[in-house]
């Protein structure tokens, strides 16, 4: 399944019910579908949060996109939307760490944002990255691309093993 | 306390309270883009909740949920904490946490809130679609 277009509150309810659609008629095992429809929540509701305040970038915004494919032994879901050069920066950063952590202390760390962190006003809950992560049970990967004006097309890309 | 309900939405679960078994159902899917905003109504019904303690001291709570995002997530625990409060002032509180077998992470979200909160949450497999 492939979508390329601005991240919007009708955007992502299309894209979850065809995807929905695509797995039920692959008879998807229902673990690794929920996994799956969960991650693209995330992902696109990521990508909402971070358009949502900025009208102004609705132009970058219709360059986001989300590619879903699979095969044999997995799906791969790639993320990517235009990101400033700093919040990319953090981005890797949190990724790099959450990738450097054993499962039982990505849980734990789960755990304690989960329990300390207020839900931001913008949506967030500082949680998403962390339980991809833990909910894919892979290490999670990024491709980075700048253009001229200095944004970075980021792109985030999730493995789901089919067992 | 009054009957409460909150029809379901593509994007959020269906709240239910029957005022007379004290029975509080949330059941479907919760991906809100703003958590905090549908789960004000959740919260309300908690401090409410309060005010009537003398009259009610059993409250049961059934989740059965087929998604959510992590936002709701961290309103549920938030809701799960309010409960926390009841239970400190003399309400017993049941939390009926339903998964489907065929999803462990359901499962697992339902043992985090277990290992945070002093709450009595039962794990109920549930083989039907939620």
């Amino acid at each position: 399944m492939y979508y390329k277009g601005d991240i919007t509150d009708t955007s992502i309810s299309l894209i979850i019910e065809q995807m929905e659609t695509c797995l039920d008629q692959e008879q998807t095992p229902t673990r690794v579908r929920k996994k799956i429809i969960y991650m693209i929540i995330e992902c696109l509701q990521n990508i909402y949060n971070y358009f949502k305040d900025k009208p102004y970038q609705k132009v970058l915004n219709d360059e986001s996109c989300l590619d879903i494919k699979n095969d044999a032994y997995s799906y791969t879901i790639n993320a990517s939307n235009y990101i400033t050069d700093e919040s990319s920066k953090n981005i890797i950063k949190k990724i790099e760490y959450i990738n450097s952590l054993s499962t039982e202390e990505l849980h734990e760390l789960y755990l304690k944002v989960l329990s300390s962190q207020q839900v931001s006003p913008s949506g967030g809950a500082g949680l998403g990255l962390i339980d991809i992560a833990r909910k894919s049970g892979t290490k999670l990967s990024y491709i980075l691309a700048p253009n001229a004006n200095g944004d970075i097309y980021f792109t985030l890309q999730i493995s789901i093993l089919n067992n | 306390m009054t009957n409460l309900i909150v029809e379901k939405t593509a994007r959020t679960p269906h709240i239910s309270f029957d005022s007379i078994k004290s029975i509080l159902n949330v059941q479907g899917r919760s991906i809100p883009e703003n958590s905090l905003q549908f789960y004000g109504v959740l919260f309300k019904w908690a401090d409410n909740f309060y005010q009537d303690t003398a009259e009610y001291q059993n409250l049961e709570v059934v989740f059965k949920l087929e998604y959510f995002n992590t936002s709701s997530s961290k309103c549920i625990l938030d809701f799960l904490r309010k409960l926390e409060n009841l239970k400190k002032m003399g309400v017993k509180v049941k939390v009926c946490w339903f998964y489907d077998v065929r999803d462990e992470d359901m499962k697992e979200v339902g043992q985090d809130f277990k290992e945070i909160l002093d709450l009595d949450i039962e794990l109920l497999p549930n083989a039907e679609k939620p």
